[in-house]
């Protein structure tokens, strides 16, 4: 059914390409992906698949107090926090599916169980993806880089195009 | 986003100028990221841009001349910097710019697009950066050489450097 192919071609190419945005709950992301639905050129062909790596509520209860603190989880406790996990990406991915609608930009979600580093870059390979868009977290003036490390992973792992778009601190470059 | 000549109001018949920096060496893998760029990118014309505002996109092509340090060693320089060995130095220096902003201008000129040229003196990865932000650019491509600090990921240590540093989108074309 994909016909999509990672090398370049011509805009009225039929071949559906896609583009897959890294997606979390933070502004970052949702800046990325506003950016690039700003700013490239998506065109009736082209969709974006919207990835969300997601960690089971459980690698977090376990951490919960170290060694031998005595949780126990039972099954409606994980089940119930995986419901109000659910509920949340919910309401952050379609708030992204409405961004894109606006744009007149088809757009899927792909929510997957994992660490984002590997869900992300799997992802690109099964899709055979075109584009990566990803957001960064960045960590200003204190720390060293302004790359954080899911994207920074990314940017040297995938293959294909990636486009890091970073929240600007202060808007004041942007404006002429 | 840099708006020239207009305010940011969105009226229909506005024209948005987008600058694109695109920076430019003698590599394949330049050219590659280049060409990729304008068909994926910049491309004008798609379908559903007929409601948009109408953006032209201005892409600015930098070649960084590194020119070569003169070492002085503890014992002295081992040999004379004559001012002709400068000169000629120099002169190959612009010959290579001008071969490779002629090539990369060609592709764009292919394209319609308006285009400007740029050279700068230095390390490509500051030079970069500061054309950034001296121009404030919209978001910067530019390739990536695939060999990195370690051989086994795919990012090139100028493309690694402006991933974190530049102070808008990177967009990072690997090599096929």
């Amino acid at each position: 059914m994909e016909t999509s192919c990672a090398a370049d071609h011509s805009p009225n190419d039929a071949a559906e390409r896609t583009t897959v945005v890294a997606l979390d709950q933070s502004e970052e992301s949702f800046h990325a992906l506003q950016w690039a639905l700003d700013t490239l050129r998506f065109g009736v062909s082209d969709r974006l698949v919207l990835v969300h790596a997601r960690t089971s509520p459980l690698s977090h209860a376990t951490g919960f107090g170290g060694a031998g603190t005595g949780y126990i989880l039972g099954t409606e406790a994980v089940i119930s926090m995986e419901r109000s996990q659910e509920r949340e990406i919910n309401a952050f991915m379609d708030k992204a599916m409405e961004l894109c609608r606006e744009k007149k930009v088809k757009a899927v979600k792909h929510v997957v169980y994992g660490d984002a580093r590997d869900v992300i870059c799997e992802e690109i390979q099964k899709l055979n993806a075109n584009m990566l868009v990803i957001g960064s977290h960045g960590y200003g003036a204190v720390k060293r880089t302004f790359l954080g490390s899911v994207s920074d992973y990314c940017a040297h792992h995938v293959k294909c195009p990636l486009i890091i778009v970073k929240k600007p601190h202060e808007k004041s470059h942007l404006k002429n | 986003m840099a708006s020239q000549g207009g305010d940011d109001a969105a009226a229909v018949a506005l024209v948005r100028r987008r600058k694109v920096l695109i920076a430019v060496d003698e590599s394949d893998e330049s050219i590659y990221a280049l060409s990729w760029a304008l068909e994926n990118l910049i491309v004008p014309g798609r379908p559903n841009d007929a409601e948009e505002p109408r953006v032209s996109n201005l892409v600015i092509l930098l070649h960084v001349q590194t020119h070569p340090q003169v070492f002085v060693g503890p014992a002295g320089p081992g040999f004379y910097i004559t001012p002709e060995i400068i000169d000629s130095v120099k002169k190959h220096q612009e010959e290579i710019s001008r071969k490779v902003l002629l090539r990369a201008k060609k592709l764009c000129d292919e394209k319609h697009l308006e285009t400007e040229t740029m050279v700068a003196v230095g390390d490509p990865r500051d030079a970069i950066c500061e054309a950034v932000e001296k121009l404030a650019v919209d978001y910067l491509v530019i390739g990536s050489h695939g060999y990195g600090a370690i051989k086994r990921t795919f990012l090139g240590s100028v493309s690694d450097y402006c991933a974190h540093k530049a102070k808008c989108p990177v967009v990072i074309v690997k090599k096929k």
